[in-house]
């Protein structure tokens, strides 16, 4: 296991590697469209390296726009593909509630803990 | 209350502060507050990105003003016009999952989140006028 630090505008992102092919994210900070091609890059890069189960920890995902939700939903169909899913977990109200506004609760894995995470891979 | 930005993507954050200080002085529930944040988020995002071409030398005037009944946002620039209607006005989600798109959900929060969604021109200035009945 090991861990990459990535800073950016707004957004903070740790990567950690759950070996033999989960990679765990943990986010913190805004996704807007600022920082949603950063965020693109890193899952872009996951993929690559054939990480197709991605937990996303949003413990410190303080806000998220349609940029943010654009990068996930456009890997969806790739990730599943394979085999693979984006689980994500502690989820802030506020954050949450984008992704009800736009249905995407009832088509993404998300979950309350990591626990529950784990097991949902 | 007005607040400017220059047209940078990297001033979002900066224009949902204000906006958040703004909405705090009202009574509105924390998710009415967040759904108005981020509904003129996306439309500054699409003024910024599409209309101005992310152009730093142009600004971008944020108005708030609150009334009994509403609040009224005007988000007005020089760039191009662009659409306040969804194209699909049928939405579905999983259409943009299978087409693999990035884009095109703006401007349905912004509609999911606001009453009333408008475009017009004052003079040389386009204003997206954006309104919010309260209960």
């Amino acid at each position: 296991m090991f861990s990459i630090i990535q800073n950016m505008n707004q957004l903070l992102v740790e990567q950690i590697v759950l070996p033999p092919n989960c990679l765990k994210l943990i986010v913190k900070g805004d996704l807007d469209a600022g920082t949603a091609i950063e965020m693109d890059d890193i899952i872009k890069q996951a993929l690559d390296n054939k990480y197709f189960i991605i937990l996303l920890n949003c413990t410190d995902l303080k806000y998220i726009s349609s940029a943010g939700l654009g990068v996930f939903i456009s890997y969806l169909e790739d990730i599943k593909t394979e085999g693979g899913s984006f689980v994500f977990y502690n989820m802030l109200p506020s954050v949450y509630n984008v992704f009800e506004l736009l249905g995407l609760h009832r088509l993404l894995t998300i979950v309350e803990n990591e626990t529950a995470a784990l097991l949902a891979i | 209350m007005q607040h400017t930005i220059p047209c940078l993507k990297e001033c979002l954050c900066e224009m949902r502060s204000f906006v958040a200080t703004q909405l705090s002085q009202t009574q509105l529930s924390e998710t009415e507050k967040a759904q108005i944040v981020l509904a003129i988020d996306e439309a500054c995002s699409n003024a910024i990105i599409h209309g101005n071409n992310c152009d730093k030398n142009r600004l971008l005037q944020l108005t708030i003003d609150f009334y009994q009944e509403e609040i009224r946002i005007e988000i007005s620039d020089i760039g191009k016009q662009l659409p306040t209607t969804p194209k699909n006005t049928d939405f579905d989600i999983q259409q943009n999952i299978t087409n693999k798109m990035k884009g095109g959900l703006g401007l349905r929060l912004i509609h999911n989140i606001m009453d009333n969604v408008d475009y017009y021109h004052r003079g040389n200035i386009g204003v997206c006028s954006l309104t919010k009945r309260l209960k």
